[in-house]
């Protein structure tokens, strides 16, 4: 079903994500393998799959931040190009200020503050000079300080980053997209080193950013549970291939077995008492 | 010329009678007699740093073993005091010096004149000139001498004849100058060096003599072309050769004999011919017999420079100059008048003269056999000890291989270097420990009556290595990025780190002297010198905390778009700049300590009143002046450990 909507909308411009026969080579070792995938404007995706499956691959190269094979087909976000044939894109840095990113180690740096972390998010798209010597527009800041509201770790903006804990890392992170003013939000296992609370927390703001603010969300997970309750949409990916694509509800217990193997029983029986 | 042989011969043998008839009152400091040396260690002062003088003096030296029968060990050192302490404690038994510090070897270190060189057109002394650029406005001594603090004077070592003494006693001393007080810089630097300053206008007058010009118009006749000699002092004596008076008499015999004889008398013309080329290459003709009275002049010298000082030194009263002057003149009169024409005898033991030896350049085999099968065993031993036996993971063959190659030629490499590095020497430490502990009791009375002066030029040096450091910082943060694989292209890398090698191996004094060239003597030399070998090491340092860092956050900036400049200031830097901080800190305690060493090459500070102290054996002073740079040293190494401490 999701297949035929995908044939539709083949070379339409107005598709947020575009991955075509994209190809992923460490070594010998193939951690994408001719992946075709198409995402529409305002979609929540969740990305599973075993570890080793292709999930974290697929999101960077996405991103440009890992180079496809040649012989690669395009990766397009909102129509621009940012790889192709394993090439990278002349204006790459300009299509990746549309594409927030979030880590599961977060990647915030730890020496400065919340509040200069976020406004990372900011430096590209202001002049360099103001980059290099840490001139931020006034205009910004209060950006900055209200993404910061808007993810509830206000209260810790002029504090370490590196003394916070992995939920109010992540959760600035996510500001640093907001502030970064980005389109669509590639979440590369946002909650794995996350307690539960703080997971929950994460992902309803990601819902909240789909939902409310209109952005295409792109999430990799490894809890099935969290998949099928926030995304309407699952990619499933083993040994580099998608294996299934389409509406939650439509995982059943034959296609995760399909996906994690027969030893998969723990994952399963999670999904069974969602 | 049989007659001339004649005479010489003679003068030989009286000199040696009168060795002879000296031994007895000196051999009371040793009951026993001395035993003839089989080795001798020839010292030989290297002051002019361009000249080679270790190859020239080499062929000279294989010609006094053969001659001798007595093996020949050359000891060079280009510290008038190094040699002077050597023979002191008997490390060496026979130098060259030139006079100054021949007059110290006969004081201090039981030494005694017994031969002179003279020069290749038979000159019987150099003299001291002082010299200006060819176009200097300068023309007399009087021009010179107004004392308007407007001249930059370039001075020799504190212990060179013709460098410092001579143009002490002759102009300054006698008109009551004080040249710190007179001009306005004054440095000290080798002849060479001077020169050099001079032709580059980096200093208005210096101080130099005859050899160094003769050899200049020979080497580099258009640095000659650029300097005027503005005045020329009275006649310098020949260089001494010195040896230990306690040497016993049959070495004694044999070192005068082949001195008397070299390049005069050979069984052949050609052989005679090599001997002069041999002489003519170090600078002299032949040698004379001379003895203590050889000094005299120098003597007297000093005496007048001293006199001098006392009739213009304000702080004495009337009674004290007085008594002082007195007491000079006293001295005066009992300085002999110097060197005279020596009597002459005949004959000589005959079998002093030849033994073969072959002095070739032999393949240590020994050594390489030896070490080869020491490697080889030790290989076998590693190897077979890494074996696994039991339980445990097995070991990879190729592993054990490896690690127990790397270990056989580790103790390889250091049985090795157990000649060259003369380990075996070791029980000398013990055996001649009072020698080390007499030569420390000199610093034990601290002078402290120049300790103002000490902590003002502390102070300096402490300030050059700030700036020193501070440069290094600038030039290793774009230098150390760029040498970072993770951050730069290989390419790139490489050849910045190949640069920052060649930084890095580049010792400061020898930078120091490069920079001494184009911005003259003095602490900014210094700077520079500081400047560059930190930057080497510095970026090395700096790119390795950045190899080192985590790549998370910089993915984290590059991810939202940020230019690679901002990649490197905001996700890298605030990486590793704590660690930098602590490195850059960390180069500025050993800076300082380097700042100090630098004083050798003149660079300013506390260093260069360290190395005059120890070349005039002031140890009172050189003991005050160490204690500062300890006191120092340790401060600015407390003080920086905070900062580190607060910073990680």
């Amino acid at each position: 079903m999701a297949d035929k909507a995908n044939d539709q909308l083949a070379g339409d411009n107005a598709l947020a994500l575009t991955v075509q026969s994209t190809s992923v080579s460490f070594g010998t070792f193939k951690a994408l393998n001719k992946v075709d995938l198409k995402v529409m404007p305002g979609e929540m995706v969740a990305l599973i799959g075993a570890s080793g499956s292709g999930k974290s691959t697929l999101l960077r190269t996405i991103d440009g931040l890992q180079r496809a094979d040649q012989g690669s087909g395009r990766l397009e976000v909102f129509g621009r190009k940012l790889q192709r044939d394993g090439r990278l894109a002349k204006g790459l840095r300009y299509r990746r200020r549309d594409i927030g990113f979030i880590f599961q180690s977060f990647n915030l740096v730890g020496r400065l503050n919340l509040f200069n972390n976020v406004l990372i998010g900011c430096l590209g798209r202001i002049p360099t000079w103001r980059g290099v010597f840490g001139v931020f527009p006034d205009e910004d800041k209060v950006r900055a300080m209200a993404a910061l509201e808007r993810v509830g770790v206000a209260d810790f903006a002029g504090r370490r980053t590196s003394n916070l804990s992995g939920g109010q890392m992540q959760r600035a992170a996510i500001a640093r997209a907001l502030v970064q003013r980005a389109k669509m939000v590639l979440a590369d296992e946002p909650i794995a080193s996350l307690d539960p609370v703080s997971a929950r927390k994460v992902m309803e703001l990601l819902q909240e950013l789909n939902a409310r603010d209109g952005l295409t969300v792109v999430v990799s997970l490894h809890q099935v549970d969290y998949a099928m309750r926030y995304c309407q949409r699952v990619v499933a990916l083993k040994a580099g291939k998608i294996v299934f694509d389409g509406p939650a509800r439509d995982l059943d217990r034959k296609t995760l077995i399909k996906v994690y193997g027969e030893e998969y029983e723990d994952a399963f029986w999670t999904a069974e008492a969602v | 010329m049989m007659k001339h042989r004649i005479i010489l011969l003679l003068s030989v043998l009286v000199l040696a009678l009168g060795l002879v008839k000296v031994q007895p009152v000196f051999g009371q400091e040793k009951k026993d007699k001395p035993e003839p040396v089989r080795e001798l260690n020839f010292g030989v002062l290297t002051t002019e740093a361009s000249d080679n003088l270790s190859t020239l003096w080499a062929p000279f030296l294989e010609d006094m073993g053969k001659m001798t029968g007595i093996k020949v060990n050359a000891f060079f050192s280009a510290d008038y005091s190094g040699l002077i302490e050597a023979m002191r404690f008997g490390k060496i038994q026979a130098s060259w010096f030139s006079n100054k510090p021949g007059l110290e070897a006969v004081r201090r270190s039981n030494g005694e004149v017994f031969a002179k060189a003279t020069y290749p057109d038979g000159a019987p002394g150099y003299y001291s000139v002082l010299l200006v650029p060819a176009d200097s406005p300068y023309k007399t001594l009087d021009d010179i001498l107004k004392c308007d603090k407007t001249i930059d004077f370039g001075m020799g070592d504190p212990n060179s004849t013709s460098g410092t003494l001579m143009p002490m006693a002759y102009i300054f001393a006698p008109r009551g100058i004080v040249p710190t007080e007179c001009f306005k810089n004054v440095t000290n630097a080798t002849h060479e060096a001077n020169g050099y300053a001079v032709a580059n206008k980096l200093v208005d007058v210096a101080t130099n003599n005859t050899t160094n010009l003769k050899r200049l118009a020979r080497t580099q006749p258009d640095i000659l072309s650029r300097i005027r000699v503005l005045w020329t002092s009275p006649l310098i004596q020949t260089d001494p050769i010195v040896w230990r008076r306690d040497l016993d008499q049959r070495t004694k015999e044999k070192l005068l004999y082949f001195f008397m004889t070299y390049g005069r008398r050979a069984d052949s013309s050609e052989e005679l011919h090599r001997q002069r080329q041999v002489l003519a290459e170090l600078d002299f003709g032949t040698f004379l017999p001379a003895s203590d009275a050889h000094l005299d002049p120098i003597i007297r010298l000093e005496l007048v420079r001293d006199m001098a000082r006392v009739r213009n030194d304000d702080t004495l009263d009337e009674e004290t100059r007085t008594k002082e002057l007195v007491r000079l003149q006293g001295e005066l009169n009992e300085v002999g008048i110097g060197d005279t024409e020596m009597i002459v005898a005949e004959g000589i033991d005959k079998n002093n003269r030849v033994s073969k030896r072959s002095h070739a350049m032999a393949v240590p085999w020994q050594r390489i056999i030896f070490t080869l099968s020491i490697g080889l065993v030790a290989f076998a031993m590693f190897f077979w000890s890494s074996a696994t036996r039991g339980a445990g993971p097995v070991k990879l063959l190729r592993e054990r291989v490896f690690d127990a190659a790397v270990w056989a030629i580790f103790l390889s490499m250091l049985i090795w270097a157990y000649v060259a590095a003369e380990i075996y020497k070791t029980p000398d430490l013990i055996n001649n420990a009072d020698k080390m502990g007499e030569y420390a009791a000199g610093f034990l009375k601290l002078d402290w009556k120049e300790g103002w002066l000490y902590l003002q030029q502390m102070s300096v040096t402490i300030q050059i290595a700030l700036w020193g450091t501070f440069l290094s910082i600038l030039f290793a943060i774009p230098f150390g990025l760029l040498s970072s694989r993770n951050v730069a292209p290989a390419p790139v890398v490489f050849f910045v780190r190949r640069l920052m090698d060649a930084f890095r191996s580049i010792n400061e004094l020898v930078v120091g002297t490069m920079f001494v060239v184009t911005v003259g003597l003095g602490p900014f030399a210094g700077v520079m010198a500081l400047a560059v070998h930190t930057t080497g090491v510095l970026a090395k340092l700096f790119s390795e905390a950045v190899e080192a860092m985590d790549p998370g956050p910089v993915e984290g900036v590059r991810a939202t778009g940020a230019r690679p400049i901002h990649e490197v200031i905001w996700g890298v830097i605030p990486q590793v700049a704590p660690l930098w901080t602590s490195y850059a800190l960390y180069r500025f305690e050993t800076n300082t300590r380097s700042a100090t060493i630098l004083g050798l090459i003149g660079a300013g500070g506390i260093g260069q009143l360290l190395f005059e102290q120890i070349r005039s054996f002031q140890y009172g002073k050189t003991a005050a002046i160490l204690l500062i740079i300890i006191v120092a040293v340790t401060l600015v190494d407390m003080l920086s450990q905070i900062l580190r401490k607060r910073l990680m």
